[in-house]
């Protein structure tokens, strides 16, 4: 029964199962936690396995005094197993309830976070630098349109200046109507005189001067009347001129002080919008940092899936080295020779449960690495 | 009009993660634990796209992609597969399946999100 006995016992091949799987699984960034479980694990086999070489070469010196131990042997290792296993499991809950967890909350604080740099980023920014370069523009076509009335008002001053030279000269040609009537006048009383000389042949003469020299009188009169009345015009366009000038001046002086005003204030805007723009710009880059950021930490995010998976495996595995311990127990017990384990056969049905690239690769370097992400492939 | 996306995956961070890019996104989604849970889920609902773990309980991916593919309803559904796995062989049988695309985890949100609109032509 000696010469029958594993050649490599259980501890071995859990030294190799859980070795493999505390490599693969350190690889997929598992807490330290974890990780030093992991290493009481392989601890605790490797003393497993040591004690059953032990076993095995007491077994060796005192012949076939080899029952109990085997029996207790098997019963360790039954019992730890199931635990490990167990625990394991318990484990591989506990960390994909805490990452379902975390990935919901962190779902809600990326909303939250969405939603407050939609809120104060590009959108409200955006419309306030919007509505300050609108009121520029609007601002810009007040002055402009200040400028055109000044500019209108300009043909309208020449008019009345121009006006203001016809009435002098109307003022002059009521002066000239005046001294025509004068002369007239005087005229009139030289014929009046050579009418009265010439006696009775004169007297139709003198009447004929008489009447021109009414008319000459009428006038004069009425040549004074229009001076007054051009004079009284002229005084009104030259109060009107002097107005006009005067509200010209005004509104020339407001149009300047309006343009001064309205470019400091644009100005204002402009520094305004600037600097929006500018914490605009600056929201943009943030928002697009923390997408990033996201996208890097959703990747980080699957590690629980994946050490989830390589878990499972090793409980797996455990469960099924506990069931051939049981049939070895069983075989042991009806005193059948109990069959050696394969280590290679094992190893390749325990990869068939393999489902990540870095449980093959578990003791190359490249699983050390963190996990990358890959592009998607279609077929 | 938004567009509905099943998510089948038994680790519900891996849901959460996969929902909170595609909604971010806009998209509508619909979430599956496993093959068994994700027809049930398909019954009358318009989904437009169907994202799907391949090793799961009760029902795995590859087995749930053949079986909806049988239903005349969801049989031009394009369909991502999502897993750990990346072995050619395990692709082949995806793509037998009638997998359109496959994604092996880690998954990068602006890379999936790229590939759901290539296959929904957006």
């Amino acid at each position: 029964m000696n010469a029958k006995l594993m050649p490599v016992g259980p501890g071995a091949v859990v030294v190799a199962v859980i070795g493999s799987a505390m490599l693969a699984a350190t690889a997929t960034s598992l807490g330290l936690v974890h990780v030093a479980m992991m290493l009481g694990l392989v601890l605790l086999a490797a003393a497993a396995s040591f004690w059953e070489r032990k076993g095995i070469c007491a077994t060796l010196a005192v012949g076939g005094a080899t029952a109990p131990y085997t029996h207790s042997l098997h019963d360790v290792s039954d019992a730890s197993m199931t635990r490990w296993s167990q625990h394991i499991d318990m484990v591989r809950r506990q960390t994909e309830t805490a990452g379902s967890e975390l990935t919901r909350d962190f779902a809600a604080i990326r909303g939250q976070l969405r939603e407050m740099l939609d809120s104060v980023g590009t959108d409200s920014q955006g419309g306030v630098v919007a509505v300050l370069d609108n009121s520029q523009s609007d601002l810009k076509g007040m002055l402009d349109q200040l400028n055109k009335a000044l500019e209108d008002q300009k043909p309208m001053l020449r008019e009345v200046e121009g006006l203001v030279k016809v009435t002098d000269d109307l003022k002059q040609m009521a002066t000239a109507v005046g001294d025509i009537a004068r002369q007239t006048n005087l005229l009139a009383i030289n014929a009046a005189i050579e009418a009265a000389r010439a006696g009775e042949s004169g007297r139709g003469f003198a009447v004929v001067a008489a009447e021109v020299r009414r008319l000459s009188a009428e006038s004069g009169s009425l040549g004074k009347r229009i001076k007054d009345n051009v004079e009284a015009v002229n005084i009104a366009m030259a109060k009107t001129l002097a107005t006009a000038r005067q509200m010209s001046a005004q509104n020339e002086t407001l149009t300047s002080t309006s343009e001064v005003t309205i470019k400091a204030v644009l100005e204002r805007f402009g520094d305004v919008a600037n600097g929006l723009s500018a914490s605009t710009q600056h929201m943009t880059d943030v928002s697009e940092d923390v997408r990033k950021k996201v996208g890097e930490v959703v990747v980080q995010l699957q590690f629980q899936d994946r050490t989830s998976q390589i878990l499972a495996a090793v409980c797996t595995d455990i469960e099924r080295l506990i069931e051939r311990m049981r049939g070895q127990e069983e075989r042991l017990a009806r005193g059948e020779a109990l069959e050696p384990f394969d280590v290679q056969a094992w190893i390749a049905e325990l990869e068939k449960t393999y489902t990540t690239m870095e449980q093959f690769d578990a003791e190359h370097p490249s699983a050390q690495a963190p996990v990358e992400s890959t592009e998607m492939t279609f077929f | 009009m938004s567009k509905t996306v099943l998510v089948v995956d038994d680790s519900s961070s891996m849901r959460n993660l996969v929902s909170m890019t595609l909604t971010d996104d806009g998209f509508e989604v619909i979430e599956a634990c496993d093959g068994r849970d994700a027809l049930q889920k398909l019954s009358g609902q318009k989904i437009h796209l169907v994202i799907s773990d391949v090793n799961m309980p009760n029902m795995d991916g590859i087995t749930f992609v053949t079986e909806m593919k049988k239903l005349p309803a969801y049989k031009f559904v394009p369909v991502v597969m999502l897993t750990t796995e990346g072995s050619d062989e395990k692709k082949k049988a995806g793509q037998a399946a009638g997998a359109k695309a496959w994604v092996v985890k880690p998954f990068q949100p602006a890379q999936l999100l790229a590939g759901v609109r290539k296959l929904l032509m957006m």
